[in-house]
């Protein structure tokens, strides 16, 4: 030890320790309790899901863990009983078995009985002392406060669970196979109790098969590797955690109190996540599906025949016709009218009703597949209100049946459009009725063609992740770009993932051509107004601010799929 | 084909998250490394370990109009 400043030392020898400690038994048992306490932090650090723990968390971890000592051939924890500690094993040698069967020897360092602390589950095994050992218990009162030391304890202690548990699919979900367009097969399950769909491969649905609570991940990459002839622990990990995340295995599932310890997002993503749920909020009208089915059955199936379909589309054809050719003399009869209040109480519930139709043209279509409507309601969606249907069950359905139910909104939405510059041709040219009808269509029109851009999660953005076979397209995209375009810029090649960087890069793209279009709209409309109210440079600072917080909200709407 | 060696090197591979990066990186070195004998088949296996699954949690549509 070399001195770095000017220091004094105090010395003591060690025959004058021992008569201190001898005198002071008190002093002595502390001393030695710190030593033992050390030594297992030490031991801490040591074992797998601890190491990255610090050394004052360490320390407080290892004062609180209990020693318990277990003669040869003692159980220390015993299958199908409940437990709210794990063991870390100090010396000694330990044998696992469960069934009746021996699972495996564990030595010094091993840490079992984690299962019954992160979860619900009683004991999965017993474990009986080989020799005389030597232990440390871990209640789960000191593993939520070593989780809550910021270290990834956590993490570590459930990544150790998913490795050594025995996954069982959760019972009652339903699998769905079809071919993609590039000819792969992929199985869609669904688990009717919530619902929720998960997207499997070949080689995922081969492990979904296999997952009857009997087999360890040992197993799994074992048979994999038969089948497929190559070697992937991680890939079937992967699988097994996504699967377990999304909900669709059996048992295992985390406490409730372990999970909220580990979901303790950081301030920013707290922030989004509560951004998100203003911004995105529903209210949704559940067990819509009945009554739907029913008047499917009763009647709009003829809208579904052949004869309906040509007839709705001589309608939306003819209609978009007559909208185009009369469009100068409609806008000259409704000059007369436009101040004219009940003007826009023809205009309001007509608006109304086209939400209406448009979101039945996405249900009964659904209907028209033999899929469900699980929910539809009103909403906010980031810039505006929202009315919306649940069409996720057409998630077991193909490419095709996806991308109609995308497009039937927009369809019945033209059909109404056409219907309504019909009218508005037949109505006397000056009229009121004919104005509205004309100011109807237009509006539909140009919703139907906001609703096409595929860069917001409105209809055409579903036709378009379906076209691409890419489910999850936005989030799969922003991931992408933010995760992997290093990588494949540096090694030259997209490995096909074409999709993900042009749809990412329009994504932002789009994001600075919607600031810029705020900006350019607030300085055409309201810049001049307000300047009369407010003086010019405050009205002026405003629409920076316009254009800051549109760019902001779309950032973070961005953001909001990079974090999850 | 036994897999009795496949079989300890998925057991290092569980226990060891040392050896999971090693695997990452270079499969038959760190087979080699470990002591763990491969032959045939069982050494093709590990020539493309990096399989990455297109599973995954399908989202939620929700078919809105503004």
């Amino acid at each position: 030890m070399t001195a770095t400043t000017t220091l004094v030392t105090l010395t003591l020898n060690a025959a004058a320790f021992d008569r201190l400690l001898a005198s002071n038994p008190n002093l002595k048992a502390a001393l030695e309790e710190n030593a033992e306490i050390l030594r297992i932090a030490k031991f801490l650090k040591q074992a797998t899901p601890f190491t990255a723990l610090d050394a004052a968390p360490a320390r407080r971890l290892a004062a609180r863990l209990q020693r318990l000592q277990a003669e040869a051939g003692a159980a220390i924890v015993t299958e199908g009983q409940a437990g709210d500690a794990c063991y870390l094993l100090r010396r000694g040698r330990v044998e696992v078995a469960a069934e009746g069967r021996t699972l495996a020897a564990l030595e010094a360092g091993a840490v079992f009985g984690e299962a019954a602390l992160l979860t619900e589950a009683p004991r999965n095994a017993t474990v009986r002392a080989l020799e005389p050992c030597e232990l440390l218990v871990m209640r789960r009162r000191d593993l939520l406060e070593a989780m809550g030391s910021g270290t990834d304890v956590g993490s570590r202690m459930v990544g150790l669970l998913r490795l050594r548990e025995r996954p069982a699919r959760k019972p009652g979900v339903v699998a769905q196979e079809r071919a993609t367009a590039d000819h792969d097969v992929i199985v869609t399950l669904k688990d009717p109790a919530r619902p929720a769909y998960f997207r499997l491969s070949r080689q995922g649905w081969f492990l979904w098969q296999k997952l009857d609570g009997r087999r360890t991940l040992r197993e799994l990459t074992l048979e994999f590797m038969a089948a497929f002839k190559v070697f992937a622990p991680q890939t079937v990990s992967d699988v097994l955690i996504s699967l377990s995340e999304a909900g669709f295995l059996d048992g295992g599932r985390l406490r409730g109190d372990i999970l909220h310890s580990l979901s303790r997002a950081s301030w920013w993503q707290a922030a989004l996540i509560r951004v998100r749920r203003v911004m995105e909020w529903r209210l949704s009208l559940h067990g819509l599906d009945p009554v739907l089915t029913r008047l499917y059955r009763d009647g709009v199936c003829r809208l579904y025949t052949r004869t309906g379909q040509a007839a709705l589309a001589v309608i939306a054809a003819a209609g978009l016709l007559v909208f185009a050719a009369g469009a100068s003399s409609a806008r000259a009869a409704l000059a007369g009218h436009w101040s004219n209040p009940t003007l826009w109480f023809i205009l309001i519930p007509a608006a109304i009703a086209g939400v209406l139709i448009h979101e039945s043209g996405h249900a009964f279509t659904v209907k028209a597949f033999g899929r469900e409507v699980p929910s539809g309601g009103v909403g906010w969606y980031w810039f505006g209100p929202i009315a919306f249907v649940d069409t996720s069950d057409m998630w077991l359905a193909g490419r095709g049946p996806r991308i109609a139910v995308s497009l039937a909104g927009l369809y019945a939405q033209a059909i109404l459009a056409g219907l309504a510059a019909l009218a508005c041709r037949l109505l006397p040219p000056a009229s009121l009725l004919a104005a509205a009808s004309w100011i109807f269509a237009l509006g539909l029109y140009a919703t139907a063609l906001f609703n096409l851009n595929p860069l917001l999660e409105y209809d055409g953005y579903y036709a378009l992740e379906d076209l691409l076979e890419r489910p999850n397209l936005r989030r799969r995209s922003v991931r992408w770009l933010a995760r992997d375009l290093p990588r494949a810029l540096r090694a030259g090649r997209l490995d096909g993932h074409g999709a993900e960087l042009a749809y990412g890069l329009l994504a932002l793209t789009y994001t600075a051509a919607a600031s810029a279009l705020a900006g350019m709209l607030y300085r055409m409309f309201a810049l001049g107004p307000l300047s009369q109210v407010l003086s010019f440079r405050a009205a002026d600072a405003l629409g920076w601010a316009v254009v800051a917080g549109v760019a902001f909200i779309s950032l973070l709407s961005l953001a909001q799929e990079l974090a999850g | 084909m036994s897999y009795e060696a496949v079989g300890k090197l998925v057991d290092l591979w569980m226990s060891d998250p040392g050896f999971r990066a090693q695997v990452k990186k270079d499969p038959k070195a760190a087979a080699r490394k470990a002591g763990i004998e491969l032959k045939g088949e069982e050494l093709d296996a590990l020539n493309s370990i990096d399989w990455n699954l297109p599973d995954e949690q399908l989202q939620t549509r929700i078919s809105k109009i503004p």
